[in-house]
């Protein structure tokens, strides 16, 4: 086969400050999305363009699956909308098995849309205005609240109810050394946390059902989830001893870190990132030894996990196409791509890795990625080793399947097709790209500025 | 006061039909005629089981055994008694209430501590220790007068053949009438009521004459009834109708006859044994096999009597609550792949034979992760092995250390274990656990599902693995024994269809879920009280959840009434009897399911589930059954049944579940079963907790209104 010209190139000697790893030699680049040719997707959908992989994102649903229910005997999947509600992803995920968590009534409804039976809704979150908050107590969802205000709507709209109002309540605690997300929810430490059950249960409204804990995101070191599941099964257990509550659920929330690579660390990921057996012996043990004193394995609370990013990051790409490069003044090779932190938000705080899209040799050079915006700050990889690309050629951005499709803007430029490939290798157009009429459908002229 | 004249007829005509195991007011009836032939005597046996339940109401015992005959029938058999010795006068009716009372008290104290000392029925009992308390008593008093002769007042108007006189006055004898008239009386109720209770008082007493005729010289008199009581009780009463049961009626019935005449000789003579020798030989059967290990063949029902053939129609329901009191579930959480089952070519052989191993599995069916070099890269290893069933741990053994991946350690076998006692001569033994992660010590009481230990690679394991087997007794490498699992998920990878076990054995390679602990909730929220309204064919109906006293479990129909009573035990749900109307929606319903796993995706379970489930054939089956079929119950005496084997599909989608039955007609016979025909296929869909509509043949039937 003919070797791909290579134009010549002189590169300044890098002799300062050196990676002690080295620099590696590789001509990666992924041509394929499970089978399809990336330039048949380009040629069909335009670009720059998402796609999903139903079989990727099953494969991550069943690795935890099997490593939670190993170790503990009910565990629940939630599929925490805001890290991807596009109905398809949901929907994937409802096929599944996974029940919805959802933090607003925006997501509420989108939960229902999608089919779920409220009772298998996980509503969280700090704001729940109070129609919002009725109709889900209303529908009978699993609700944890976030604060004593919320518990008193709550109280107003169970003395309104014919059927018995259930809730559950969103703990924070320390971790010693990881920085816990303390402004959710009741302390347990303070002491805060019990006297909102002593609260509730002199009000005689509202029978508390669960504990939800959400400790962080990206959260690498599983030392943490075991200090807050010990924590809150030690608070389980003290509600079932002297209060004879006996919890139905107890909620881990998400926070697993995914195979992205955060902003300024060296490790490549597959050697810091947890597994899912690492992260369920962390969670499963502690709980399971911390609830068996009390708890007869029958009455066992449902595990929920709320795993976000993780779940779904790898089974999301973006595709993007360079419109034009240059030459830094300090010598660096630039690249403008179609897609910038516009759609691909989550470059604010990863170094995603960016693959040509077809085979460009050995020869890498010292890159820096732009995106499209008129921004200095719209910068995909400050800094990343790639090949000699040129206008037209494509890359592959991934993992990209958590918060973009959440976070994503109309600013400056529309959003553009998104598709998933499913499992039988089959293409089907999940989102259409926008155009301006769609941008602006809910716009009016004042009768001043007419005519 | 219509209410008060139903309770005291019910009483009473179940006074007399509890005489023969039964609550029918028919039988009952054709028993309180059939003592009227005479009615002076007939007389005193009313009066004994009213005075005998009047007591018991008095002091105040439970008004609903009362109104079941349970305190009169005694009451009734002691009133016969004491008819029977003396003639009526005020005197003897003076005794007689006496003796009322004693029988009643008897009942109390011995049915109390029969049930809780030996969990038998105490039947007649209390009327033999009354009637020869006050036999022995009267033996003092002046005042009462033998009764005549009075045999001559009562033939048929035509003379039977031999034995067939010999058998109706043995009927009699129950009631203490030694006349053909009142034992065709009675036997005509028999019939009417149940022919295979028939069959079993006929089969008891011909094998009665059989003993008699080889071993005896001298004739028994009227005492044969015995072995005809003994026969019905264990063929029909306490065992599900079936050949094993009937041969062991034949047993009780030998046995019976044979106290006879053990007891003629022991006891004085002007004293009888009574129903004591029919009493005994229940006893001691219906003892010893409520303490066997295996019980498959001649089940025992653990409730309510109705008539043999109502047993039987139970014995479906009785199976499953006798499962109910030992669920044997598997050893760990999640999915696992059977490496080694019964009868396994490595280990499992000879004394060990009924044993397993378990290895952990992921959703592509890998064993392990990495190289498989380790212990550690196996998935079994270090996870939770779990109590297969309620017990208290007997004996443990810790230290024993792990191997290395494809060695074994061939000095201490069984590696570190944990032998759990279920019941007396039924333990579990978990092999090869990890060293130092036992969470139990011997008399510990520990619940099925709960963790014990962790899974190793101890004694004579080459890989990470759980082996468990049951034994008869606590010590470690004692012979295994047969059991079965209940309520397991088997299948292969998570994407192939399952199958949904209720109970039955493992094969190797299969791969094993554990549902019972992840189910959770179920398919209907029975909180008593829930409704749900529906439109059957063009009618309105309701149905609504109810718990009933003793705590059943049904649903109930409204206006026409159909209960459906089910059980809701590890998220299978299970129909275990349908009484009443047949023209309702529920009863079709109930009809077309036996038991409904609660498998949907919102529980954690994806893809399609099948099972197979059998149940005897009849009207709770088929809907226009003909009536002759009724009379086929007499078959399975011989193990002969028509039954329904319907192949479910469920296939769940989140919140919706969509259930397909195909049911087939089968002759089961002794050696197999025999397909006959197809029934109409039944489709239905569960939504909200609920039957959402229901369909025969495509035709949707039933619909729920909203
Ligand atoms: C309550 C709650 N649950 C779940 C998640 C999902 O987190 P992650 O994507 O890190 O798994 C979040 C994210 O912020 C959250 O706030």
């Amino acid at each position: 086969m003919k070797r791909p010209y290579e134009s010549p190139t002189i590169s300044r000697h890098q002799g300062g400050i050196t990676n002690k790893f080295g620099v590696g030699v590789s001509n990666r680049f992924q041509s394929e999305i499970e089978g399809f040719p990336i330039s048949k997707l380009l040629q069909e959908y335009g670009t720059p363009l998402f796609v999903y992989s139903e079989k990727t994102l099953k494969k991550t649903y069943r690795e935890m699956l099997d490593a939670f229910s190993l170790r503990y005997p009910k565990t629940r999947h939630a599929w925490s909308y805001k890290t991807n509600y596009l109905k398809a992803v949901c929907r994937s995920f409802h096929r599944l098995g996974s029940w919805a968590e959802v933090v607003s009534g925006m997501e509420y409804e989108m939960a229902r849309a999608n089919g779920v039976d409220p009772r298998f809704i996980v509503f969280n979150g700090p704001y729940k205005p109070y129609p919002v908050l009725k109709r889900a107590l209303e529908d009978g969802a699993i609700v944890n609240l976030d604060s004593l205000d919320e518990y008193f709507e709550a109280e107003e709209i169970a003395s309104q109810l014919r059927h018995p109002v259930k809730i559950g309540l969103r703990l924070n605690m320390s971790l010693g050394t990881h920085m816990s997300w303390d402004r959710y929810g009741f302390n347990i430490e303070s002491g805060e946390a019990l006297a909102a059950v002593k609260r509730i249960l002199a009000g005689r409204k509202i029978r508390i059902e669960g504990i939800h804990a959400h400790i962080g995101t990206f959260v690498y070191d599983v030392q943490n989830y075991s200090t807050a599941i010990t924590k809150l099964a030690e608070f389980a257990t003290a509600l079932k001893r002297d209060f004879g509550i006996s919890l139905k659920y107890i909620d881990i929330g998400g926070g697993f870190a995914s195979r992205n690579r955060l902003r300024g660390t060296y490790l490549s990921t597959a050697d810091m990132i947890p597994s899912f057996d690492t992260y369920a012996e962390a969670i499963c043990k502690p709980l399971l030894d911390g609830l068996t004193s009390v708890f007869h394995p029958e009455e066992l609370p449902t595990l929920i996990l709320e795993s976000g990013r993780r779940m779904v990051d790898e089974a999301g790409m973006l595709i993007s196409t360079v419109s034009s490069t240059k030459r830094m003044n300090s010598g660096t090779r630039g690249l403008v791509i179609d897609a910038g932190v516009n759609l691909l938000f989550t470059s604010f705080w990863y170094d995603h890795d960016v693959l040509p899209t077809s085979d460009h040799g050995y020869s890498n050079e010292d890159h820096v990625i732009f995106g499209p915006l008129c921004m200095q700050i719209d910068v995909i990889r400050p800094t990343v080793h790639l090949p000699h690309l040129e206008k037209g050629d494509s890359v592959i951005i991934k993992p990209a399947g958590a918060y973009n499709n959440t976070q994503w803007m109309q600013f400056i430029n529309l959003r553009p097709n998104v598709v998933m490939i499913s499992e039988n290798g089959k293409v089907g157009l999940i989102r259409r790209a926008e155009d301006v009429a769609y941008l602006q459908e809910r716009e009016t002229i004042p009768e001043w500025l007419n005519g | 006061m219509a209410e008060r004249l139903s309770y005291l007829s019910d009483t009473l005509l179940r006074s007399y039909s509890q005489i023969l195991f039964s609550e029918s007011r028919s039988v009952g009836a054709a028993i309180l005629a059939s003592s009227l032939v005479i009615p002076a005597h007939g007389f005193c046996g009313i009066f004994g089981g009213l005075s005998s339940a009047a007591f018991a109401l008095v002091i105040g015992m439970d008004r609903i055994a009362i109104r079941k005959g349970l305190f009169g029938f005694n009451g009734v058999l002691t009133g016969l008694a004491l008819g029977h010795f003396f003639s009526l006068t005020p005197q003897l009716l003076a005794v007689l209430l006496v003796g009322s009372i004693l029988v009643t008290l008897l009942t109390i104290l011995i049915n109390h501590v029969f049930m809780v000392h030996l969990a038998a029925p105490a039947m007649s009992m209390p009327f033999n220790v009354a009637t020869w308390l006050i036999l022995l008593a009267s033996m003092d008093f002046g005042i009462l007068n033998a009764a005549l002769p009075r045999e001559a007042l009562i033939a048929l108007p035509w003379e039977p053949p031999y034995p067939a006189d010999l058998f109706l006055k043995n009927i009699g004898a129950i009631l203490f009438q030694f006349s053909p008239l009142s034992g065709f009386i009675i036997t005509l109720g028999l019939l009417a009521h149940s022919r295979i209770a028939l069959v079993l008082m006929i089969a008891g007493f011909l094998a009665a004459l059989g003993v008699q005729e080889f071993l005896f010289a001298s004739e028994p008199q009227w005492l044969t009834f015995n072995p005809m009581l003994a026969a019905l009780a264990i063929g029909g009463v306490f065992l599900i109708p079936g050949p094993a049961s009937l041969l062991l009626a034949l047993v009780a019935a030998v046995l019976a006859a044979i106290l006879v005449h053990a007891n003629l000789e022991a006891f004085p003579q002007n004293l009888s044994p009574l129903a004591l020798p029919f009493n005994a030989a229940v006893i001691l059967i219906v003892v010893a096999l409520r303490l066997r290990t295996y019980s498959s063949r001649a089940v025992q029902l653990t409730t309510g009597f109705g008539s043999p053939e109502t047993n039987l129609k139970n014995a479906q329901a009785q199976r499953k609550s006798r499962r109910r009191e030992m669920r044997i579930g598997v050893p760990f959480f999640g999915k696992w792949k059977v490496t080694q089952a019964i009868d396994g070519q490595y280990t499992h052989q000879g004394y060990w034979r009924f044993a397993y191993d378990f290895q952990a599995v992921d959703s592509s069916g890998q064993l392990w992760k990495g190289p498989g070099e380790t212990c550690q890269d196996f998935l079994a290893y270090g996870r939770p092995v779990l109590a297969p069933a309620d017990g208290r741990v007997a004996l443990t053994l810790d230290g024993v250390p792990d191997n290395p991946v494809g060695s074994i350690n061939t000095d201490q076998n069984w590696g570190n274990y944990c032998i759990i006692e279920h019941s007396p001569g039924f333990h579990s033994c978990m092999a090869h656990l990890k060293p130092g992660s036992l969470m139990v010590s011997p008399g510990q009481p520990v619940r099925k599902g709960q963790p014990v230990g962790l899974c190793g690679n101890s004694g004579r394991s080459p890989y990470p693995h759980i082996h468990l087997q049951f034994q008869s007794s606590a010590i470690p490498g004692a012979p295994s024994i047969p059991f079965e699992f209940q309520n397991l998920m088997v299948g292969g990878a998570s994407t192939e269809p399952l199958t949904f076990l209720s109970h039955g054995i493992l094969r190797e390679n299969e791969i094993v879920e554990n549902t019972t602990l992840s189910f959770d909730g179920s398919l209907f929220p029975c909180i008593a009280g829930v409704r749900w309204a529906y439109e059957f064919k063009t009618s309105r109906e309701t149905w609504e959840s109810m718990v009933d006293p003793i705590g059943n479990t049904y649903i109930e129909s409204f206006p026409l009434r159909t209960r459906l009573y089910f059980h809701d035990v590890e998220g299978v749900f299970e129909i275990t009897r349908i009484e009443g109307s047949r023209e309702t929606g529920l009863f079709l319903f109930g009809a077309s399911i036996s038991e409904l796993p609660n498998i949907s995706p919102d529980r954690g379970h994806v893809g399609t589930v099948h099972w197979l489930a059998s149940n005897s054939a009849d009207g709770a089956v088929i809907q226009a059954w003909p009536p002759w079929i009724e009379m086929s119950h007499l078959l399975s005496l011989l193990g002969i049944a028509f039954q329904v084997a319907t192949k479910y599909q469920m296939t769940p989608t989140p919140g919706r579940r969509h259930i397909s039955a195909d049911p087939r007609l089968c002759l089961k016979l002794p050696f197999g079963k025999l397909p006959l025909k197809a029934l109409p296929k039944k489709e239905m869909l569960f939504a909200d907790g609920a039957v959402e509509w229901l369909s025969i043949e495509g035709t949707t039937v039933l619909r729920r209104v909203k």
